[in-house]
Protein backbone atom coordinates (compact mmCIF):
# COMPACT_ATOMS: atom_id res chain seq x y z
CA UNK A 1 0.00 0.00 0.00
CA UNK A 2 1.43 3.61 -0.62
CA UNK A 3 2.39 5.89 1.83
CA UNK A 4 2.58 9.01 -0.05
CA UNK A 5 0.96 11.34 -0.21
CA UNK A 6 -0.73 10.49 3.48
CA UNK A 7 2.33 9.66 5.05
CA UNK A 8 5.45 11.44 4.70
CA UNK A 9 9.08 10.90 6.02
CA UNK A 10 9.18 10.95 9.57
CA UNK A 11 12.45 11.72 11.89
CA UNK A 12 13.22 7.68 12.17
CA UNK A 13 12.73 7.35 8.04
CA UNK A 14 15.39 9.92 8.03
CA UNK A 15 17.94 8.47 9.95
CA UNK A 16 17.37 5.01 7.86
CA UNK A 17 17.54 7.40 4.34
CA UNK A 18 21.11 8.52 5.66
CA UNK A 19 21.78 4.96 6.76
CA UNK A 20 20.49 3.59 2.75
CA UNK A 21 18.21 0.92 5.01
CA UNK A 22 14.62 3.30 3.48
CA UNK A 23 12.26 1.04 3.15
CA UNK A 24 11.09 0.03 -1.19
CA UNK A 25 7.75 1.93 -0.37
CA UNK A 26 9.29 4.93 1.33
CA UNK A 27 12.10 5.37 -1.50
CA UNK A 28 9.07 4.91 -3.71
CA UNK A 29 7.56 7.91 -2.08
CA UNK A 30 10.58 9.85 -1.96
CA UNK A 31 10.84 9.68 -5.79
CA UNK A 32 7.37 11.02 -6.05
CA UNK A 33 7.03 13.64 -2.92
CA UNK A 34 9.21 16.94 -3.64
CA UNK A 35 8.41 18.43 -0.57
CA UNK A 36 10.15 15.22 1.22
CA UNK A 37 12.96 14.70 -0.76
CA UNK A 38 13.64 18.15 -0.48
CA UNK A 39 13.63 17.52 3.13
CA UNK A 40 15.92 14.13 3.05
CA UNK A 41 18.45 16.17 1.02
CA UNK A 42 18.77 19.20 3.03
CA UNK A 43 19.04 17.05 6.18
CA UNK A 44 21.82 15.10 4.29
CA UNK A 45 23.68 18.45 3.92
CA UNK A 46 23.35 19.07 7.64
CA UNK A 47 24.61 16.15 8.75
CA UNK A 48 27.60 16.20 6.16
CA UNK A 49 28.52 20.05 7.24
CA UNK A 50 27.73 18.77 10.79
CA UNK A 51 30.57 15.50 10.39
CA UNK A 52 32.86 17.59 8.88
CA UNK A 53 33.00 20.62 11.43
CA UNK A 54 36.46 20.29 12.71
CA UNK A 55 37.36 20.08 16.59
CA UNK A 56 39.19 23.02 18.56
CA UNK A 57 41.76 22.94 20.46
CA UNK A 58 42.96 24.71 23.44
CA UNK A 59 45.97 26.97 23.84
CA UNK A 60 49.48 24.95 23.53
CA UNK A 61 50.13 23.71 27.41
CA UNK A 62 46.91 22.58 28.26
CA UNK A 63 47.38 19.52 30.07
CA UNK A 64 50.03 21.10 31.87
CA UNK A 65 47.92 23.63 33.29
CA UNK A 66 45.35 21.10 34.29
CA UNK A 67 47.71 19.29 35.97
CA UNK A 68 49.37 22.23 37.95
CA UNK A 69 45.59 22.88 39.05
CA UNK A 70 45.37 19.47 40.21
CA UNK A 71 48.61 19.52 42.07
CA UNK A 72 47.26 22.78 43.63
CA UNK A 73 43.77 21.38 44.74
CA UNK A 74 45.44 17.68 45.94
CA UNK A 75 47.91 18.93 48.44
CA UNK A 76 45.20 21.64 50.03
CA UNK A 77 43.36 18.42 50.53
CA UNK A 78 45.70 15.90 51.88
CA UNK A 79 47.33 18.43 54.30
CA UNK A 80 44.40 18.53 56.37
CA UNK A 81 45.08 14.87 57.16
CA UNK A 82 48.38 14.32 56.89
CA UNK A 83 51.16 16.94 56.91
CA UNK A 84 53.74 16.22 53.88
CA UNK A 85 56.68 16.73 55.92
CA UNK A 86 56.12 13.79 57.97
CA UNK A 87 57.94 10.58 56.26
CA UNK A 88 57.38 6.93 56.80
CA UNK A 89 59.71 6.84 60.21
CA UNK A 90 57.64 9.92 61.23
CA UNK A 91 54.24 8.23 60.90
CA UNK A 92 55.92 4.98 62.27
CA UNK A 93 57.03 6.67 65.56
CA UNK A 94 53.58 8.70 65.51
CA UNK A 95 51.97 4.98 65.50
CA UNK A 96 53.78 3.68 68.29
CA UNK A 97 52.98 6.84 70.44
CA UNK A 98 49.41 6.05 69.74
CA UNK A 99 49.41 2.15 70.43
CA UNK A 100 51.50 2.93 73.41
CA UNK A 101 49.25 5.61 74.85
CA UNK A 102 46.10 3.37 74.53
CA UNK A 103 47.99 0.34 76.58
CA UNK A 104 48.76 2.77 79.13
CA UNK A 105 45.42 4.12 79.16
CA UNK A 106 44.06 0.29 79.23
CA UNK A 107 46.05 -0.89 82.63
CA UNK A 108 45.57 2.54 84.44
CA UNK A 109 41.85 2.12 84.07
CA UNK A 110 42.04 -1.57 85.23
CA UNK A 111 43.91 -0.68 87.94
CA UNK A 112 41.46 2.31 89.00
CA UNK A 113 38.22 1.24 88.42
CA UNK A 114 37.05 2.20 91.28
CA UNK A 115 38.10 5.76 90.80
CA UNK A 116 36.48 6.01 86.42
CA UNK A 117 33.34 4.76 87.83
CA UNK A 118 32.82 7.27 90.63
CA UNK A 119 33.60 9.80 87.31
CA UNK A 120 31.29 7.99 85.20
CA UNK A 121 28.69 8.16 87.92
CA UNK A 122 29.01 11.95 88.62
CA UNK A 123 29.57 12.41 85.18
CA UNK A 124 25.83 11.29 84.70
CA UNK A 125 24.22 12.00 87.35
CA UNK A 126 24.46 15.61 87.58
CA UNK A 127 23.20 16.43 84.04
CA UNK A 128 20.56 14.74 84.95
CA UNK A 129 19.50 16.44 88.14
CA UNK A 130 19.96 19.64 86.15
CA UNK A 131 17.49 19.25 83.10
CA UNK A 132 15.31 17.88 85.99
CA UNK A 133 15.52 21.18 87.92
CA UNK A 134 15.09 22.95 84.59
CA UNK A 135 12.11 21.26 83.68
CA UNK A 136 10.60 21.73 87.19
CA UNK A 137 11.81 25.47 87.00
CA UNK A 138 9.79 26.21 83.66
CA UNK A 139 6.49 24.11 84.45
CA UNK A 140 6.78 26.42 87.65
CA UNK A 141 7.03 29.62 85.14
CA UNK A 142 4.36 28.32 83.18
CA UNK A 143 1.41 28.18 85.79
CA UNK A 144 2.26 31.07 87.16
CA UNK A 145 1.48 33.03 84.33
CA UNK A 146 -1.88 34.52 84.27
CA UNK A 147 -3.24 33.01 81.27
CA UNK A 148 -2.43 29.89 82.24
CA UNK A 149 -5.74 29.32 84.44
CA UNK A 150 -7.64 30.08 81.17
CA UNK A 151 -5.80 27.90 78.98
CA UNK A 152 -6.45 24.97 81.04
CA UNK A 153 -10.02 25.93 80.78
CA UNK A 154 -10.18 26.23 77.30
CA UNK A 155 -8.33 22.30 76.75
CA UNK A 156 -10.14 21.22 79.26
CA UNK A 157 -13.09 19.80 76.66
CA UNK A 158 -11.39 16.84 74.92
CA UNK A 159 -13.78 18.35 71.71
CA UNK A 160 -12.24 22.02 72.00
CA UNK A 161 -8.55 20.29 72.76
CA UNK A 162 -8.97 18.71 69.12
CA UNK A 163 -10.12 21.72 67.58
CA UNK A 164 -7.49 23.72 68.87
CA UNK A 165 -4.41 21.01 68.18
CA UNK A 166 -6.04 20.47 64.21
CA UNK A 167 -6.01 24.51 64.35
CA UNK A 168 -2.80 24.64 65.19
CA UNK A 169 -1.59 22.25 62.70
CA UNK A 170 -3.19 23.83 59.75
CA UNK A 171 -1.52 27.14 60.56
CA UNK A 172 1.67 25.06 61.35
CA UNK A 173 1.34 23.90 57.95
CA UNK A 174 0.31 26.73 55.94
CA UNK A 175 3.19 28.67 57.36
CA UNK A 176 5.65 25.89 56.12
CA UNK A 177 4.20 25.70 52.55
CA UNK A 178 5.03 29.65 52.45
CA UNK A 179 8.36 29.91 54.01
CA UNK A 180 8.91 27.07 51.28
CA UNK A 181 7.78 29.63 48.82
CA UNK A 182 9.65 32.39 49.96
CA UNK A 183 12.96 30.44 49.87
CA UNK A 184 12.83 28.48 46.43
CA UNK A 185 14.54 31.02 43.97
CA UNK A 186 12.11 31.62 40.58
CA UNK A 187 13.02 29.01 38.42
CA UNK A 188 14.27 30.40 35.52
CA UNK A 189 14.38 28.37 32.04
CA UNK A 190 18.26 27.86 30.41
CA UNK A 191 18.87 30.56 28.39
CA UNK A 192 19.48 30.46 24.51
CA UNK A 193 22.47 31.21 23.36
CA UNK A 194 21.18 34.03 20.92
CA UNK A 195 17.81 34.97 23.11
CA UNK B 1 58.79 -9.79 39.46
CA UNK B 2 57.69 -6.57 38.45
CA UNK B 3 54.52 -5.87 35.73
CA UNK B 4 55.95 -4.28 32.62
CA UNK B 5 54.95 -0.83 32.48
CA UNK B 6 51.86 -0.31 30.45
CA UNK B 7 51.79 1.47 27.32
CA UNK B 8 49.48 4.05 27.71
CA UNK B 9 48.91 5.41 24.33
CA UNK B 10 47.71 2.05 23.26
CA UNK B 11 45.94 1.38 26.61
CA UNK B 12 42.13 1.69 26.92
CA UNK B 13 40.34 4.16 29.09
CA UNK B 14 39.58 1.42 32.12
CA UNK B 15 43.39 0.55 31.80
CA UNK B 16 44.78 4.31 31.54
CA UNK B 17 42.31 5.24 34.59
CA UNK B 18 43.58 2.67 36.78
CA UNK B 19 47.01 3.54 36.33
CA UNK B 20 45.72 7.21 36.91
CA UNK B 21 44.04 6.24 40.40
CA UNK B 22 47.43 5.47 41.38
CA UNK B 23 48.36 9.16 41.02
CA UNK B 24 50.51 8.47 38.35
CA UNK B 25 51.16 11.57 36.27
CA UNK B 26 51.59 10.30 32.59
CA UNK B 27 48.41 8.50 32.93
CA UNK B 28 46.49 11.83 34.19
CA UNK B 29 48.48 13.49 30.96
CA UNK B 30 47.13 10.48 28.64
CA UNK B 31 43.31 11.02 29.56
CA UNK B 32 43.60 15.02 28.74
CA UNK B 33 45.39 14.52 25.91
CA UNK B 34 42.50 11.89 24.74
CA UNK B 35 39.42 13.79 25.45
CA UNK B 36 41.09 17.70 25.58
CA UNK B 37 40.05 18.26 21.75
CA UNK B 38 36.67 16.81 22.17
CA UNK B 39 35.77 18.34 25.53
CA UNK B 40 36.92 21.65 24.75
CA UNK B 41 35.52 21.62 21.12
CA UNK B 42 31.99 20.92 22.73
CA UNK B 43 32.19 23.74 25.34
CA UNK B 44 33.62 25.92 22.90
CA UNK B 45 30.48 25.46 20.68
CA UNK B 46 28.23 25.37 24.18
CA UNK B 47 29.82 28.90 25.79
CA UNK B 48 31.16 30.57 22.33
CA UNK B 49 33.75 31.79 24.15
CA UNK B 50 37.39 30.57 23.71
CA UNK B 51 39.13 31.79 27.20
CA UNK B 52 35.89 30.95 29.32
CA UNK B 53 35.28 27.31 27.08
CA UNK B 54 39.05 26.57 28.11
CA UNK B 55 38.44 27.37 32.18
CA UNK B 56 35.30 25.44 31.87
CA UNK B 57 37.07 22.40 30.25
CA UNK B 58 39.95 22.81 32.73
CA UNK B 59 38.03 22.94 35.70
CA UNK B 60 35.67 19.90 34.38
CA UNK B 61 39.73 17.28 34.24
CA UNK B 62 40.46 18.59 37.25
CA UNK B 63 37.06 17.34 38.86
CA UNK B 64 37.51 14.31 36.49
CA UNK B 65 40.88 13.94 37.60
CA UNK B 66 40.11 14.24 41.40
CA UNK B 67 36.94 12.26 41.36
CA UNK B 68 38.64 9.15 39.47
CA UNK B 69 38.01 7.17 42.64
CA UNK B 70 34.35 7.52 42.16
CA UNK B 71 34.10 6.54 38.54
CA UNK B 72 32.64 3.17 38.19
CA UNK B 73 33.94 1.08 35.41
CA UNK B 74 30.64 -0.27 34.11
CA UNK B 75 30.15 3.38 31.95
CA UNK B 76 32.17 4.72 29.74
CA UNK B 77 34.71 6.77 30.65
CA UNK B 78 34.27 9.02 27.73
CA UNK B 79 30.44 9.34 28.76
CA UNK B 80 31.68 10.30 32.15
CA UNK B 81 33.58 13.11 30.78
CA UNK B 82 31.24 14.68 28.58
CA UNK B 83 29.15 14.25 31.71
CA UNK B 84 30.73 16.33 33.82
CA UNK B 85 31.72 19.50 30.51
CA UNK B 86 28.26 19.19 30.04
CA UNK B 87 27.25 20.05 33.39
CA UNK B 88 30.04 22.33 33.67
CA UNK B 89 28.71 24.20 30.56
CA UNK B 90 24.95 24.52 31.39
CA UNK B 91 25.78 26.04 35.05
CA UNK B 92 27.83 28.40 33.36
CA UNK B 93 24.95 29.35 30.44
CA UNK B 94 22.76 29.24 33.69
CA UNK B 95 24.45 31.55 36.34
CA UNK B 96 25.76 33.83 32.99
CA UNK B 97 21.51 33.68 31.91
CA UNK B 98 22.22 35.70 28.30
CA UNK B 99 25.86 36.94 28.69
CA UNK B 100 26.73 34.42 26.37
CA UNK B 101 28.12 35.77 23.60
CA UNK B 102 26.81 35.09 19.86
CA UNK B 103 28.88 34.65 16.31
CA UNK B 104 27.02 38.45 15.73
CA UNK B 105 28.16 39.93 18.97
CA UNK B 106 26.30 39.89 22.17
CA UNK B 107 22.32 39.77 22.14
CA UNK B 108 21.93 43.10 24.29
CA UNK B 109 24.65 44.96 22.24
CA UNK B 110 22.42 47.74 20.66
CA UNK B 111 25.37 50.01 18.98
CA UNK B 112 27.64 49.04 15.91
CA UNK B 113 30.48 48.85 18.59
CA UNK B 114 29.15 47.20 20.87
CA UNK B 115 28.33 44.00 18.83
CA UNK B 116 31.68 44.49 17.17
CA UNK B 117 33.35 44.22 20.72
CA UNK B 118 31.25 41.88 21.70
CA UNK B 119 31.46 39.49 18.54
CA UNK B 120 32.83 35.67 19.12
CA UNK B 121 36.92 35.54 19.06
CA UNK B 122 36.00 33.32 16.40
CA UNK B 123 37.76 34.12 13.64
CA UNK B 124 39.95 36.73 15.98
CA UNK B 125 42.10 34.22 16.71
CA UNK B 126 45.14 32.70 15.18
CA UNK B 127 43.84 29.38 14.80
CA UNK B 128 43.82 27.58 11.41
CA UNK B 129 40.83 25.17 12.04
CA UNK B 130 38.80 28.28 12.90
CA UNK B 131 39.97 30.18 10.23
CA UNK B 132 39.05 27.02 7.73
CA UNK B 133 35.70 26.85 8.76
CA UNK B 134 35.22 30.50 8.64
CA UNK B 135 36.32 30.25 5.02
CA UNK B 136 33.76 27.63 4.48
CA UNK B 137 30.45 29.06 3.68
CA UNK B 138 28.65 25.23 5.01
CA UNK B 139 31.20 25.02 7.96
CA UNK B 140 30.62 28.55 9.00
CA UNK B 141 26.59 28.89 8.27
CA UNK B 142 26.32 25.38 10.81
CA UNK B 143 28.98 26.87 13.29
CA UNK B 144 26.11 29.96 12.98
CA UNK B 145 22.74 28.05 13.14
CA UNK B 146 24.24 25.65 16.20
CA UNK B 147 24.71 28.73 18.58
CA UNK B 148 21.26 29.98 17.93
CA UNK B 149 19.79 25.90 18.92
CA UNK B 150 18.74 26.00 22.72
CA UNK B 151 21.43 24.86 24.65
CA UNK B 152 20.20 21.25 25.78
CA UNK B 153 19.43 20.72 21.34
CA UNK B 154 23.14 22.02 20.71
CA UNK B 155 24.76 19.33 23.38
CA UNK B 156 22.46 16.58 21.87
CA UNK B 157 23.33 17.24 17.84
CA UNK B 158 26.90 17.78 18.97
CA UNK B 159 27.34 14.65 21.20
CA UNK B 160 25.21 12.65 18.19
CA UNK B 161 26.67 14.32 14.83
CA UNK B 162 30.16 15.94 15.74
CA UNK B 163 31.10 13.43 18.40
CA UNK B 164 29.56 10.16 16.87
CA UNK B 165 27.98 9.62 20.55
CA UNK B 166 25.16 6.92 19.94
CA UNK B 167 21.83 8.31 21.24
CA UNK B 168 22.02 5.70 24.76
CA UNK B 169 25.02 7.28 25.49
CA UNK B 170 23.93 10.75 24.96
CA UNK B 171 20.93 9.60 27.10
CA UNK B 172 23.67 8.88 30.09
CA UNK B 173 25.52 11.91 29.72
CA UNK B 174 22.39 14.29 29.65
CA UNK B 175 20.22 11.95 32.19
CA UNK B 176 17.38 12.30 29.89
CA UNK B 177 15.26 9.78 28.60
CA UNK B 178 16.23 8.01 25.43
CA UNK B 179 13.08 9.12 23.31
CA UNK B 180 13.93 13.36 24.71
CA UNK B 181 17.04 12.48 23.35
CA UNK B 182 15.95 11.44 20.09
CA UNK B 183 13.56 14.51 20.03
CA UNK B 184 15.61 17.24 20.93
CA UNK B 185 18.21 15.73 17.83
CA UNK B 186 15.50 15.36 15.28
CA UNK B 187 14.18 19.10 16.64
CA UNK B 188 17.71 20.52 16.29
CA UNK B 189 17.94 18.54 12.81
CA UNK B 190 15.07 20.69 11.86
CA UNK B 191 15.76 24.21 12.86
CA UNK B 192 19.22 23.61 11.36
CA UNK B 193 17.73 22.36 7.93
CA UNK B 194 15.25 25.68 8.19
CA UNK B 195 18.38 27.55 9.23
CA UNK B 196 20.48 26.38 6.05
CA UNK B 197 17.62 26.17 3.95
CA UNK B 198 19.21 28.94 1.62
CA UNK B 199 22.32 27.46 0.73
CA UNK B 200 20.55 24.85 -1.19
CA UNK B 201 18.14 27.19 -3.15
Amino acid sequence: MKRWPINHLTAEDLDAFHSASLSAELREHLAECEECRTMAELDHMVLEGLAALPPFAPREGFADRVLAGLRQARPARLRRYLPSAIGTWGRLAAAAVLVVSLGASVVWTLFNRDLVLSWIQLSTAEPGRLLWLGVRVAATNLTAQPWYASFRELVASPGRLAVLVGGSLVVYGAALVALRRLLTPPSRPVPYALG
Amino acid sequence: MAEPPLDLRAATDQEVVAVARRRDEAACRELVRRYERPVFSLLFRMVRNRELAEDLAQETFIKVLNALDSYRPEYKFSSWVFKIANNAAIDHLRRRELDTLSLEGSPHADTPQMVEATALQIGEKAETALEAVEHKELGGEIELAIAKLRPEYRTCILLRHVEGRAYEEIAEILNLPLGTVKTYIHRARNELRVALAHLKR
